[in-house]
């Protein structure tokens, strides 16, 4: 059967449309998302290689499936943080940073004591726009605060918590990541 | 099943979110009252547990707002009131049920699970399809009387897809549900797990139990073919 030209056309443009739609929709719902962000988050004490090691592990299936390596290196004590927006955060920055890496690429995550902070080194980083945005807001609320880093990627530093200050309990086991 | 948490106590929201996120439910908190009830109008919820004495805006105004617009979602309240005129106003105003303030974890765990059954009769400590069987409770499945290994995400994704058996759902709602983010995400994260879950769940049994819906999403139930 034969189509003409000008039918196709507008089903081509039907379906840019579509797309467009769809786009809209889903820069909508971020800026949702980032308008319902709880700035005003309570920071408690957490076990901060405990926190990011399980956040890794979530996604370490992702990595999996797309030859992508999560490098993991989080030799550190307690932080202060507000764990869900950290979380939130932290799927938020690896969805981003999966997405647009290469297969055999790497993600790098560092967190170590740097004096009276802890920081979290992310490399590469993500690309600019509305998501990144929404990362580093849901890591401001989880008590970061983002910097860019001269080597490439970002650096987030957290506050050390204090001696004095109890952990919170942790109901999650500290597991060994197994990536890639 | 995605639950949010209004309690402006944050050591207590926290203890809360902890246990119930230990139990594979997608948790919210906001800390107080005028969030809660913003979150709660908003986002799409299976149950509320709200403390009454909030700032900004009280647990029962928040109930009384919520009520006209959402009235199935399950509120179980918390209270440090000790008056038994403080409970009934707050029936009265729409809580499904209520605990009073110094409570036990597994008391509000199993209110909780006695509301979410309350509000979908389905629902039980131990879901069945076909010979697929998840024990809420003991934090197990089986199939065919093989015990199946999952991780705490393959769980809530299958106790998600079990509890809306022979109902199609897309991405969207898993991501929405599971991984507590209200937007697409860029990676196909949910496939992936849905993968691994038809790995562990769906090969050596005889009849395949988690399908495509194709442009919309995955269903779990007994029916045979893929679902067009």
């Amino acid at each position: 059967m034969d189509v003409s030209p000008a039918k196709l056309e507008s089903h081509q443009v039907l379906g840019e449309c579509l797309q467009l739609t769809d786009e809209l929709i889903q820069t909508m719902a971020v800026i949702r998302e980032m308008v319902s962000v709880d700035e005003t988050a309570a920071l408690v004490a957490c076990d901060g290689d405990v926190l990011l090691h399980s956040c890794v592990e979530e996604m370490v299936p992702v990595a999996r499936e797309r030859g992508v390596l999560i490098r993991l290196d989080a030799k550190t004590g307690a932080i202060e943080c507000n764990e869900a927006m950290f979380r939130r955060a932290t799927f938020v920055l690896l969805d981003g940073m999966l997405a647009v890496l290469p297969r055999g690429g790497e993600v790098c995550l560092r967190l170590e004591e740097q004096d009276d902070c802890v920081s979290m080194k992310v490399r590469p980083g993500m690309c600019d726009g509305l998501r990144q945005k929404l990362c580093w807001k849901l890591m401001h609320a989880a008590g970061g605060s983002v910097t860019n880093c001269a080597e490439g990627g970002v650096v987030v530093l957290f506050r050390k918590a204090s001696a004095r200050q109890p952990l919170q309990d942790s109901l999650m086991d500290k597991r060994v990541l197994t990536s890639s | 099943m995605r639950i949010l948490v209004v309690e402006d106590d944050a050591a207590l929201a926290s203890y809360i979110r902890k246990g119930l996120e230990s139990e594979h439910y997608a948790v919210d908190v906001a800390l107080d009252g005028e969030q809660g009830g913003l979150m709660a109008a908003n986002l799409d919820y299976d149950l509320l547990v709200l403390d009454l004495n909030l700032p900004k805006l009280d647990g029962i105004s928040l109930l009384r707002n919520l009520r006209p617009n959402k009235p199935q979602v399950p509120v179980l309240v918390l209270t440090a009131r000790p008056r038994v005129e403080d409970r009934i106003q707050a029936l009265d105003s729409g809580a499904d049920d209520c605990i009073n303030k110094p409570f036990s974890y597994s008391e509000l765990s199993a209110r909780v699970r006695a509301l979410m059954r309350r509000g979908r009769p389905t629902v039980e400590s131990v879901l069945h399809v076909g010979d697929l069987q998840l024990d809420r409770v003991e934090r197990k499945v089986h199939r065919n009387g093989r015990r199946i290994e999952l991780t705490g995400k393959e769980f809530a994704l299958l106790e998600y897809l079990m509890r809306n058996t022979g109902r199609r759902i897309t991405r969207a709602m898993i991501i929405e549900h599971v991984w507590n983010i209200s937007f697409d995400t860029t990676t196909n994260v949910v496939d992936v797990y849905i993968n691994y879950l038809r790995k562990k769940v769906d090969e050596g049994s005889c009849c395949r139990l988690i399908h495509t819906v194709r442009g919309v999403g995955y269903e779990l139930s007994e029916r045979q073919n893929e679902v067009a």
